[in-house]
């Protein structure tokens, strides 16, 4: 039996709060969806701070396994969820399958299984980065995007002595952030990536 | 002479003095009968010897008689005088018969023993003669003179005459012979009783003395050994031998009864010297028990007194006992009303307990319902997240054609960036919401459990309420067997009590039996006392008497 007594009128009073926050807090007067919208407008019809002139690269950041990586906006296409993932047999292991998208059949990457990373951890892969360049498109797949960022290109460092292997290649730089910007180009025009397998019997 | 001695006193002295008795009857028998023989000799052999004698004289005289008779008969022719004379002669025979007869008897009572053949002799000659005589007589009676008288005279009946007449002289010379021989005897006799007189009377001195000293030395001696024996046991000697010589007489019985009166004195006297350690043994036992047993009295007298102060306690606890009985009884009917009171709590609280259930499942119920709703939220929430992802997505679409599109998506990109906080906002709002409904699904799953446990709580509740009841009803019937029980107690207390008086009246009894019982004691040691002082005594007095030699 439990020795605290129960304090009945502070629950109430509680209870009673949740309600008028419920039931008053949900819908605004029209007045006040107009003052709040207003006050959107203005902050939005601010003009943008601009940050120095520096040379600056447009990134779209996405983690990957728990890592944070980096490709540049203009070899992406589009960023959607990852939907209906079709396995392809007789395909190397970086070939997650593919996708429709919206009636275009496109081929998912697992850059863990490209670049050779171990799997560590949960990953949620349920993001597709459409990466476009010339006639190649392709998808890859990612946890997680973390949006568009502005980054200047001097704060790319050259790649750490601890990123080695296969990622050396694709590997524009590192920002202090962490942030591995990957080369979208080199993807795209990477052989390795292209399939072309035929199954013989 | 073991036969002798072996004869009763009584009938030695009767040996004794009938032997000399009869010495002297011999004596006297022996003079008797020489005197008898004497006498029978004068009598028979002398006087009767002489009578024959003179009876044969006469039977020769009748001899003699008759031959003249028969002559005269012859002679004689008167018939008065024949008759006479034969009268005469008859009586003569007869005569002559009864002296032969009176020579017989004499003969044989004197036992004679040649005169026999003589008087057989005589017998025959005169058997011979008379026949000659009666020829004789009957020749005459018939006449015959003349041949009877040649008949008397002829030569043949004068040699049976001769015959008869020498025969009848020689029984009376033998007759005369023996009476000389008789008289010869009857000297001869008298000397010889003289001689077997002396003899005799020698014998008999003889005789006298020697049993003078058998008598001595088969009565007077051993009466003076037994006397010297019955001096020493007087004196206290026991240690001597009394020898029995086996004898069946007074004597032989004394020494018997003497050897085994010393026997039997030695015996008794060791009996008595045991029996007297025995006995000082046993008063010392006597007095020892008696010792403790005064002990055990005393002891016992305590403990009767601790008995009686204990009973008195005990009548006490039995008056307490009796109090708190009653004491029970109305505890236990207080119980009782106590317990109908708890039943109804419990009943009352089974209703309560009731209501809480109830009030548990609607609870439970309103609980379910807003968990049902939360799912409901959870879903509208993942549904608003998929919308906020999805304008992140737009948002950085169209961050990415604005970066495309150059300077003029600048602007855009602002709207894009926009849209996306918002979109981040929502969904910061919609993690908020998610996190808020999952604490809320678990205070909602929390509250149900809790509301189970509630229930379960309730129904242990109304277990334990009916628990209680059931308990509360086992406690009435408890306390009313108790109340009963005290009751009893108390009825057996009184009961109790009426024992302890009886108790306590005889210990009292007890106590004064002990108290004589301690007096009887103390007697009975001091009389122990003096029996040891008493067989110490005795033992002192047997042990004079010496036993062992």
């Amino acid at each position: 039996m439990p020795s605290r007594a129960i304090d009945w009128e502070a629950i109430h009073r509680r209870l009673a709060v949740a309600a008028t926050a419920s039931s008053e807090g949900f819908e605004h007067g029209p007045d006040e969806i107009r003052r709040i919208l207003q006050a959107r407008a203005r902050a939005a019809a601010k003009p943008p701070v601009m940050p120095d002139d520096a040379e600056r690269l447009q990134v779209l950041a996405f983690s990957l396994a728990g890592e944070t990586y980096g490709v540049e906006t203009c070899h992406v296409r589009e960023v959607c969820l990852l939907k209906d993932l079709t396995g392809i047999p007789c395909t190397p292991r970086f070939v997650a399958g593919v996708m429709n998208l919206r009636g275009q059949i496109l081929a998912i990457v697992d850059l863990r299984e490209f670049f050779g990373l171990p799997a560590r951890g949960l990953t949620e892969l349920n993001r597709v980065i459409v990466l476009r360049g010339g006639a190649t498109e392709f998808g890859l797949l990612a946890d997680s995007i973390d949006g568009v960022r502005s980054v200047r290109a001097s704060d790319l460092q050259e790649s750490l002595p601890t990123l080695t292997g296969i990622r050396e290649r694709f590997l524009k730089g590192i920002t202090g952030q962490m942030l591995a910007v990957l080369d979208g180009g080199r993807l795209l025009a990477d052989a390795g990536l292209k399939v072309n397998e035929q199954v013989t019997r | 002479m073991s036969w002798f001695a072996n004869l009763q006193t009584r009938s030695k002295l009767f040996v004794g003095f009938g032997v000399m008795c009869a010495l002297l009857i011999g004596l006297a028998a022996i003079a008797y009968q020489e005197m008898a023989g004497m006498q029978r000799l004068e009598r028979t052999e002398v006087d009767e010897a002489g009578t024959a004698k003179e009876v044969s004289i006469q039977l020769r005289a009748d001899q003699n008689h008759g031959r003249a008779s028969l002559l005269m008969f012859i002679v004689v022719h008167d018939a008065a005088q024949k008759a006479a004379i034969r009268r005469e002669d008859e009586l003569r025979s007869a005569a002559m018969d009864a002296a032969i007869d009176t020579i017989k008897a004499f003969i044989t009572r004197s036992g004679v023993q040649n005169v026999t053949t003589s008087v057989a002799e005589v017998e025959r000659n005169l058997a011979t003669y008379r026949e000659g005589r009666a020829e004789a007589f009957r020749l005459a009676d018939t006449g015959k003179l003349d041949s009877a008288l040649a008949l008397t005279v002829s030569p043949t009946q004068e040699q049976r005459y001769e015959r008869l007449r020498i025969s009848i002289y020689a029984v009376g010379d033998s007759l005369e012979a023996h009476q000389a021989v008789a008289v010869a005897q009857s000297t001869q006799l008298f000397t010889n009783t003289v001689r077997t007189f002396v003899a005799i009377a020698i014998a008999s001195v003889l005789f006298a003395l020697l049993m003078v000293w058998v008598m001595n030395r088969l009565i007077a001696a051993p009466l003076k050994a037994v006397t010297g024996i019955a001096e020493r046991i007087a004196a206290g000697d026991l240690t001597m031998q009394v020898e029995a010589e086996g004898r069946s007489d007074e004597v032989g019985a004394m020494q018997r009864a003497l050897r085994t009166m010393v026997a039997n004195l030695r015996a008794s006297n060791q009996e008595l010297q045991s029996g007297f350690s025995v006995l000082a043994s046993s008063s010392t036992e006597i007095l020892a028990t008696v010792s403790q047993v005064a002990a055990n009295a005393s002891e016992t007298a305590t403990a009767v007194a601790e008995t009686s102060t204990t009973a008195e306690e005990v009548k006490q606890t039995a008056h307490v006992s009796n109090q708190k009985a009653k004491n029970v009884q109305e505890t236990a009917q207080k119980a009782a009303a106590v317990s109908d009171a708890g039943r109804k709590a419990v009943t009352e609280t089974l209703q309560g307990m009731e209501h809480i259930r109830e009030q548990m499942e609607s609870i439970a119920e309103s609980v379910v319902r807003l968990s049902e709703q939360g799912q409901t939220i959870g879903e509208i929430i993942a549904s608003v997240n998929d919308l906020a992802e999805q304008s992140n997505l737009l948002a950085v679409n169209a961050a990415i054609e604005a970066t495309r599109a150059g300077e003029y998506g600048k602007g855009f990109a602002v709207v894009a960036q926009e849209v996306k906080s918002l979109a981040e906002q929502s969904r910061q709002a919609t993690t908020q919401v998610r996190t808020i409904l999952m604490e809320l699904q678990k205070a909602t799953s929390t509250a149900v459990m809790a509301t189970e446990q509630g229930t379960k709580a309730v129904a242990a509740g109304v277990k334990q309420a009916t628990d209680a009841g059931e308990s509360i009803r086992v406690l009435t019937g408890s306390v009313s067997e108790a109340a009963q029980a005290a009751t009893q107690i108390a009825a057996s207390s009184q009961q109790q009590l009426v024992g302890m008086d009886q108790i306590a009246s005889a210990i009292a009894n007890i106590q004064q039996a002990t108290t004589q019982n301690m007096a009887g004691t103390k007697q009975l040691e001091s009389s122990a006392q003096s029996l040891q002082e008493l067989g110490a005594r005795l033992k002192v007095l047997v042990e004079r008497q010496r036993v062992e030699a």
